[in-house]
């Protein structure tokens, strides 16, 4: 119940804020952060009961639903039913002749079904395709990790489930969520125009991330994924800067041509061999005995669908304008984890349908060479531009290039590496946004090389600001550090812990030789910017009459600088979340999964 | 002589027993041409009750036909009886949508404003008989009925196309939609001819029967079959015969818009589908005579259809993106829509006969939302532009905040429209696509969905117009007749995307 109470307090918040008064700018405001503090409770009591070894396993779960549906079905089904789920993967193949079982004569049935065709004619076969899903879902890698699952029929005629659960790739990814929410509605006070839209398309838009990253159902997914859309096209194009309209759709349209990619191949897999599943679970403890040709198609258009969340270059273009347009705010949760819906995807849903494909050489290279090619263009990019929001927009560019590098390697450093890189820019990254809004909220104006000497002016926000740079920067003893040196550790190590591995292909090193410059790059476009922006004099007189950070801004950038320097220290905090899971997956995949 | 007398008498009236809702709208049309004439001063909202009250008797007599099945004015031939019409639960669907086309968009037109200041029992006399039209068309099983409801149903919507006599731009509409159509009709009635003279048969049965046992010449088939086609595709508003179709949505009084859009088009599909559910066999994807020879193999119905609807939806999204007029906007969107429809009739012809194929219930689920989102869409159109004047795009601006439910209404209409959840849009076109991916058509579906990212421009320049743009101009008071009818066709549009189990089975059950 935890997480249908996380995802739907802000529908809730959102359908209480549409009905106060549009004039009550106030009670808008402090309303909206009630729901998302509220959102937050049932997060903190989920990510601490998930680090405390609390609530129940999928498995076990899973296994009392599947009882439960067997002891439903017809009676005299029943022992045929039991005594076929003892080994459901042979039932997967005999389930294909029957999936059409209204057409199907019973002579076209195997051996081991007829029975069941005999006693129970068509009423069996709901509950037989069910508790086979379910048996198969409990046996999947997956089931080994996720915990607080909530599962129940939405769509029988489609075998859709309403189907939660979280685990350690999930659970970083929705606490995060929970935080920056509350962070960015106190920071959206200085929001004048529209306000109650504003907070209710917000309210909306935490609905859809919390259920993308809690859907373990292909299709819930989908939904969830499909719904984050909407609610940032308004946001942007509403309370964006003046090309908001154009970047807008650009975002619209970019992500939408990723999902229909991926919509198709979700329905190639419900259909795979008769199936009819889109339970992730059950699909993923078959998805091994995929045919090599079948997995490189759904792995090439889940990659695209995601490709595009994440950015990975050559579909990068939408996220500068997207977030040199949007309202801070909106920037804020955009890099700090709307891109990682894109990251996430890979681990949950490529790797674990397509796990021969995701190791096969064609794939390997494809992702190292383009993460390879984010992080070094994305810094040159960066170092480029004049636009403050801009050059932090393309920082993330290049910090989700390490994301994908590790997820290249398919080692334990570089998988643990790749994902704490997505927490951490979550972080790091937020807290730039943040940053830069401050300075625009006060200077009306971006500009790079007009700044100078705010550090004298702001001493605060300038010491916020050096440990959220300096975190992107990769500073020893700050999050970043961590993170981008157990990629490079990881990726490194691909090609020495894959010797003489036939079915792993392994990341060359040459590809990690190529993206160590990144790294300098990285350290000159921040060093740089700080030295332009906080040092030396003010250019301008009216930079003299900066007031340093008022109380909202100082309550929303101290938890995120306070996790820069925690996590820095201290990172087995936050890997000791995602180890177990990753060494899963891992496994999993690495053993071409599990046959 | 006396015996076959007395057998022909009895099965005209055991057809006329089976025929009352038809004969409910002749009549109905007959009381509404008089009451126009000899009743001084009739007011629109009579005669709009009047066709209200006759639409709901003929759906009252329709009702119990749900049970009905077999074919009516027939006569037995070599053994079998070969009808002219059918009753079966695939006609009962596609009449009583299109019954409730007519009825939805009554109240349209009463709102509309070049209607207001006019006696509307012609125009309403011309709905009904339109629809008695597409009654015949969704029923026949007989190439000459099939194409006497063509026909019918034209001629009447070409009249009320051009209603509006001061309107030039209706009176043009009329005047091509008249060459547009008697063009199809030409050709498609040749394409008859053909199939007529090669087989001997008007009925589809007989005619199926026919081309088994002897074969025909296969130019001559293909030749037939692409002509046929031709006058198909105009009813079904899709590539190649999509022409006419901007500038008619564009000219015609938008209620009647609304109409020709909905019904027109689901009629269209009933008589193709029935035309193709006898001309293709269950043996895989090849026309019935083209069997017989090698090269033949990889054309057949379902190529001819899958690239119609490749084309339908490229060409229609295409061109929809530089509309600036909504109602021209929205006549190309209806031309990509019919080729999402088309997926599923081509996936339809290619698994006749095989256990999973054959299955018309994505069709006739995406035509249940389609009802709901187009009509919808159409009718926040002629409410605002009654009441605003607007007609382009731009002219909706700030609608967000000048008519909010309004607003609110058209874009659930547009998202569904464009396929995004949670709308009946979505999960209509899902089943469209999964049928496709199903049977191997994946290629289609790709082009489907490339599609639809296209069609997000067109249908999003209308939303940002809505909320994104500032207008000045006062709010727009919209009445709360017009009111209901937007949630009537709104809510719906979110239980299809929400909860629409119930709505699949249902669909299924009214294939055939």
């Amino acid at each position: 119940m935890l997480l249908t109470l996380a995802i739907f307090l802000p529908l809730l918040g959102m359908a209480v804020v549409l009905l106060l008064p549009s004039a009550n700018k106030n009670l808008i405001r402090w309303t909206a952060t009630a729901f998302a503090a509220a959102a937050f409770i049932p997060i903190i009591v989920l990510s601490k009961g998930y680090g405390g070894g609390e609530g129940d396993s999928a498995e076990k779960t899973l296994l009392a639903q599947r009882d439960a549906v067997v002891a439903a079905a017809p009676a005299a089904a029943r022992e045929t039913i039991k005594s076929l789920l003892k080994e459901p993967k042979k039932l997967t193949k005999q389930l294909e002749a029957w999936s059409d079982h209204e057409h199907a004569p019973a002579s076209a049935l195997s051996d081991e079904l007829k029975p069941l065709a005999q006693v129970a004619a068509a009423d069996a076969y709901p509950a037989l395709h069910e508790a086979w899903e379910l048996t198969l879902a409990a046996e999947s890698v997956l089931a080994k990790d996720l915990r607080y699952v909530e599962y129940g029929q939405w769509i029988p005629a489609f075998n859709i489930h309403y189907f939660l659960g979280t685990d350690g790739l999930s659970m970083p990814l929705i606490f995060l969520t929970g935080l920056l929410w509350v962070l960015c509605f106190v920071y959206s006070y200085s929001i004048e125009e529209g306000v109650k839209g504003y907070f209710a398309l917000f309210l909306l838009l935490e609905t859809g991330l919390l259920g993308v990253f809690s859907a373990l159902d292909f299709f819930l997914f989908y939904v969830f994924w499909e719904i984050v859309l909407l609610p940032m096209y308004f946001l942007i194009g509403y309370w964006g800067g003046p090309n908001r309209l154009y970047a807008a759709i650009k975002f619209f349209i970019y992500t939408l041509v990723g999902s229909v990619l991926m919509l198709v191949a979700m329905l190639a897999l419900y259909w795979k061999d008769g199936m009819d599943s889109f339970n992730l679970l059950t699909l993923t403890s078959v998805s091994g005995g995929f045919d090599m040709h079948f997995q490189m198609w759904i792995f090439l258009a889940l990659f695209m669908g995601f490709a595009i969340k994440v950015p990975v270059f050559p579909f990068h273009t939408w996220l500068p304008d997207a977030h040199v347009q949007a309202p801070t705010a909106v920037s804020v949760v955009l890099a700090g984890v709307l891109l990682k819906m894109g990251g996430y995807g890979f681990y949950r849903f490529s790797y674990t349908l397509a796990p021969d494909a995701g190791v096969s050489q064609a794939m390997v290279l494809m992702i190292g060479i383009l993460g390879l090619i984010n992080i070094v263009y994305g810094a040159l990019c960066a170092m480029a531009q004049k636009d403050f929001k801009s050059l932090v927009a393309y920082s993330s560019v290049s910090h989700m290039g390490f994301v994908l590098l590790g997820m290249a390697a398919m080692t334990t450093e570089g998988m643990q590496g790749s994902v704490l890189q997505m927490f951490n820019h979550g972080v790091s990254s937020a807290m730039m946004f943040l940053l830069v809004g401050v300075l625009y909220e006060r200077a009306h104006h971006r500009d790079l090389d007009r700044f100078g000497g705010i550090g004298l002016q702001m001493p605060y926000y300038t010491g916020f600001a050096i440990i959220g740079f300096f975190a992107s920067l990769g500073l020893p003893g700050l999050n970043g550090f961590i993170s981008e040196a157990l990629v490079f550790m990881g990726s490194f190590n691909s090609s020495e812990f894959f010797a003489g591995n036939s079915t792993v292909y392994a990341l060359p090193r040459w590809i990690v030789y190529l993206a160590l410059p990144g790294v300098v790059f990285t350290a000159g476009y921040i060093l740089w910017t700080v030295q332009r922006v906080y040092m030396g004099t003010a250019k301008k007189e009216e930079y003299k009459t900066f007031k340093d950070l008022n109380w909202r801004e100082v309550f929303s950038l101290t938890p995120l600088a306070a996790m820069c320097i925690i996590f820095g220290v201290w990172p087995a905090l936050i890997l000791d979340y995602m180890n177990a899971t990753l060494d899963h997956l891992r496994a999993f995949v690495v053993s071409g999964g599990g046959i | 002589m006396g015996n076959d007398f007395s057998q022909t008498q009895d099965l005209i009236s055991r057809g006329l027993a089976g025929f009352i809702p038809e004969l409910v709208l002749s009549a109905l049309v007959c009381v509404l041409l008089l009451a126009d004439l000899f009743i001084r001063g009739v007011k629109p909202r009579t005669t709009a009750w009047i066709a209200t009250i006759g639409l709901v008797l003929a759906g009252a007599t329709l009702w119990p036909r749900l049970a009905a099945s077999g074919e009516i004015f027939g006569w037995m031939q070599g053994g079998t009886q070969q009808g002219l019409l059918v009753t079966d639960r695939f006609a009962w669907f596609f009449q009583m949508f299109c019954l409730a086309t007519a009825l939805a968009t009554l109240p349209m037109a009463l709102d509309h404003a070049a209607f207001r200041a006019r006696r509307m029992g012609e125009y309403h006399a011309l709905v009904v008989a339109a629809t008695l039209g597409m009654f015949m068309m969704a029923g026949a099983v007989n190439l000459l009925i099939a194409w006497l409801g063509i026909e019918f149903a034209s001629m009447a919507s070409y009249l009320a196309t051009a209603f509006d006599k001061r309107d030039r731009r209706g009176s043009e509409g009329g005047i091509k939609y008249v060459i547009y159509g008697s063009v199809a009709s030409g050709v498609m009635l040749y394409g008859l001819s053909l199939i007529y003279g090669m087989t001997g048969s008007l009925h589809y049965g007989a005619i199926a029967q026919q081309l088994q046992v002897s074969g025909a010449s296969d130019l001559g088939l293909m030749t037939a079959a692409l002509l046929v086609f031709g006058g198909f595709a105009y009813k079904m508003a899709a590539f190649p015969m999509h022409f006419w179709c901007p500038d008619v949505y564009e000219g015609a009084p938008t209620p009647f818009t609304a109409y020709l859009s909905v019904a027109s088009k689901a009629a269209g599909f009933a008589v193709f589908v029935r035309f193709i559910a006898a001309f293709t066999t269950g043996e895989g994807p090849s026309f019935v005579a083209f069997g017989s020879v090698p090269f033949d193999a990889s054309f057949g119905w379902p190529t001819l259809i899958a690239a119609a609807a490749a084309l339908s939806m490229t060409v229609g999204n295409l061109a929809a993106l530089w509309q600036t007029n909504v109602k021209r906007m929205l006549a190309w969107s209806s031309v990509a829509q019919a080729g999402y429809l088309l997926m599923a009739v081509a996936v339809y012809a290619a698994g006749r006969g095989r256990p999973s194929g054959g299955d018309l219930g994505p069709l006739i689920f995406y035509f249940i939302a389609y009802f709901f989102m187009n009509l919808g869409a159409f009718h926040v159109v002629t409410v605002i532009a009654s009441r605003t004047g607007a007609q382009h795009v731009e002219d909706f601006n700030g609608l967000g905040r000048r008519a909010p439910w309004m607003a609110f209404g058209l874009t659930v209409c547009l998202l569904s429209l464009l396929g995004v959840p949670p709308t009946g849009g979505f999960t209509g076109k899902l089943q469209l696509l999964q049928t496709a991916v199903e049977n191997h058509l994946v290629w289609l579906a790709v082009l489907a969905g490339i599609n639809t990212a296209i069609s997000a421009f067109y249908y999003f320049k209308l939303i940002r117009c809505m909320y994104l743009h500032e207008n000045q101009a006062g709010l727009v008071t919209t009445g709360t007749t017009n009111a209901v009818l937007l949630a009537l066709l709104v809510l719906p549009v979110l239980v299809l995307g929400l909860a629409f189990s119930p709505f699949i089975e249902l669909s299924r059950s009214f294939g055939f």
